[in-house]
């Protein structure tokens, strides 16, 4: 565990806010800025949707919740009967919203740490999600906002398995707002296929002003047999 | 034919940054250009057209399929938009998938021949969609696998108009949502007589002509992506929201 976070600029701009918002708004969601309770659990339920957890499995899903604030994801987990399926990790980057986190869940880990500085042992989870990190950037500006994503999500990618997902703000808006991170869908996917892998997912589907976005290691697996009058020219190229 | 809706096909949309004048998309001409493609390689994915591997090809049915939302009553009215010889249809009964009511459509008379002899009991119609006195009942979900791949020697301009052009007049038609493939631009080799799209271009027609409620995957290894597109679905179940992460409100 890292105990000294000597915080980055860019980083204070984006955390400064939430001490006196906790303060103000108690433990809650508007506590860490967002406007209400029905809208994160939607994130979270899209965020976590590639992992299938409900679906069960033989292993707990090693997960990684970087920007976990007070742990709220930990609260969603619960009431959905999930709690289970994880080997949790929460990670952020100021002490007073990690005490809250650490108060609240007492028997789950937490650990201060800025990814880019001090990332995480490389392959140590399974998956990785990021909720609400990147969609507000305050006093940066949107090129040293696109620094801190790209930066953090590269740290992060060398510690998980399989894929990760994180939510921006969408391009297709009526309207942006100037302290918000809106991230063209062309711009995310060339660095996505760059330095993380071409599987991406973008998902506007949830009736939020943002995308969601899901990068896997691997494609997304083949359930469809092929037909038989298909096979001959390939089957002596492929050999499939 | 079923019975025939009142719907009334929309106007043609603006194209986004481009004047309209330029000879327009050749789309008769790459029936034809199928056509000889069936002629040559007979019923297979390469008498339809393609060049990947038959895994991949099998592959983009799957993909189509996975966008309709386990909510949608069953069965959900599917149309085949472009089927050629009904390959979808194949799949469907191959993998055994129930709560499909599958139709066809398409421009060419010998894939059509082709597939009500296959398949007598299925629906088929041959209409234009972009011809104004074209009426076409309504579908739950309308599947465009593969047409915007090959663009023949027509020009990029010209082929998104068309594109734009088709995907608004399928949409009028299909009452939950569609889907369609398109190349990425994030590919290894490009071929001049191949369309492509950047993801972004789509998604500002999309949003701004049809749907805020739309879904892009360029995650199951082939050099293409598909746009799912909904009417209805996930939003319907929500609460109404604020839906802006703000220090306002």
């Amino acid at each position: 565990m890292v105990t000294d976070v000597s915080m980055q600029d860019d980083l204070e701009r984006l955390t400064r806010e939430y001490g006196a918002s906790l303060s103000t708004h108690g433990v809650t969601p508007g506590g860490v800025q967002w406007p209400n309770a029905s809208d994160l659990a939607t994130r979270y339920e899209v965020l976590l949707s590639p992992l299938n957890l409900a679906g069960g499995g033989a292993h707990p899903v090693r997960l990684l919740d970087l920007g976990c604030g007070p742990g709220f994801l930990l609260d969603y987990l619960q009431t959905n009967g999930l709690l289970e399926r994880v080997d949790y990790l929460g990670v952020d980057v100021t002490e007073a919203t990690m005490g809250h986190a650490r108060a609240r869940w007492p028997d789950h880990r937490f650990e201060l740490r800025d990814v880019r500085l001090h990332p995480l042992p490389a392959a140590s989870f399974d998956y990785a999600i990021i909720c609400g990190v990147f969609n507000v950037r305050y006093s940066n500006t949107h090129a040293q906002m696109q620094a801190l994503v790209e930066e953090t999500l590269r740290s992060v990618w060398m510690s998980v398995r399989t894929g990760l997902a994180f939510n921006v703000m969408s391009k297709h808006v009526d309207w942006e707002r100037d302290d918000l991170f809106h991230w063209p869908l062309d711009t995310a996917m060339a660095f996505c296929r760059q330095h993380l892998s071409r599987h991406v997912t973008f998902r506007l589907d949830y009736g939020l002003w943002e995308t969601a976005i899901q990068v896997s290691r691997i494609p997304a697996v083949r359930s469809s047999k092929v037909p038989l009058n298909w096979l001959p020219d390939d089957t002596r190229k492929s050999g499939a | 034919m079923a019975e025939p809706s009142s719907k009334v096909l929309p106007e043609v949309p603006t194209p986004l940054s481009h004047e309209t004048a330029g000879a327009a998309f050749d789309y008769r001409g790459l029936v034809a250009a199928m056509e000889a493609n069936l002629l040559q390689y007979g019923d297979s994915h390469r008498g339809v057209g393609w060049r990947m591997n038959a895994r991949d090809a099998a592959l983009q049915h799957q993909v189509m399929l996975e966008g309709i939302l386990d909510e949608w009553a069953r069965p959900v009215r599917l149309l085949d938009f472009g089927c050629g010889a009904s390959h979808l249809y194949q799949h469907i009964r191959d993998q055994g998938l129930l709560g499909l009511e599958y139709s066809g459509l398409d421009l060419s008379s010998q894939y059509l021949a082709l597939c009500r002899k296959k398949f007598p009991g299925v629906a088929y119609y041959d209409q234009d969609l972009l011809d104004s006195a074209t009426e076409l009942p309504t579908f739950d979900y309308v599947v465009l696998n593969g047409i915007f791949h090959y663009k023949a020697d027509n020009s990029n301009e010209a082929t998104w108009r068309y594109c734009q052009q088709l995907l608004t007049g399928v949409s009028a038609i299909a009452a939950k949502g569609f889907a369609f493939n398109v190349r990425s631009e994030y590919v290894d080799w490009r071929w001049e007589y191949l369309f492509h799209l950047p993801i972004g271009q789509v998604a500002d027609f999309i949003a701004t002509n049809i749907s805020r409620n739309f879904t892009v995957r360029h995650d199951y290894g082939l050099y293409e992506y598909t746009v799912y597109v909904y009417h209805t679905g996930v939003r319907e179940n929500r609460p109404a929201a604020e839906t802006l992460p703000a220090t306002i409100g």
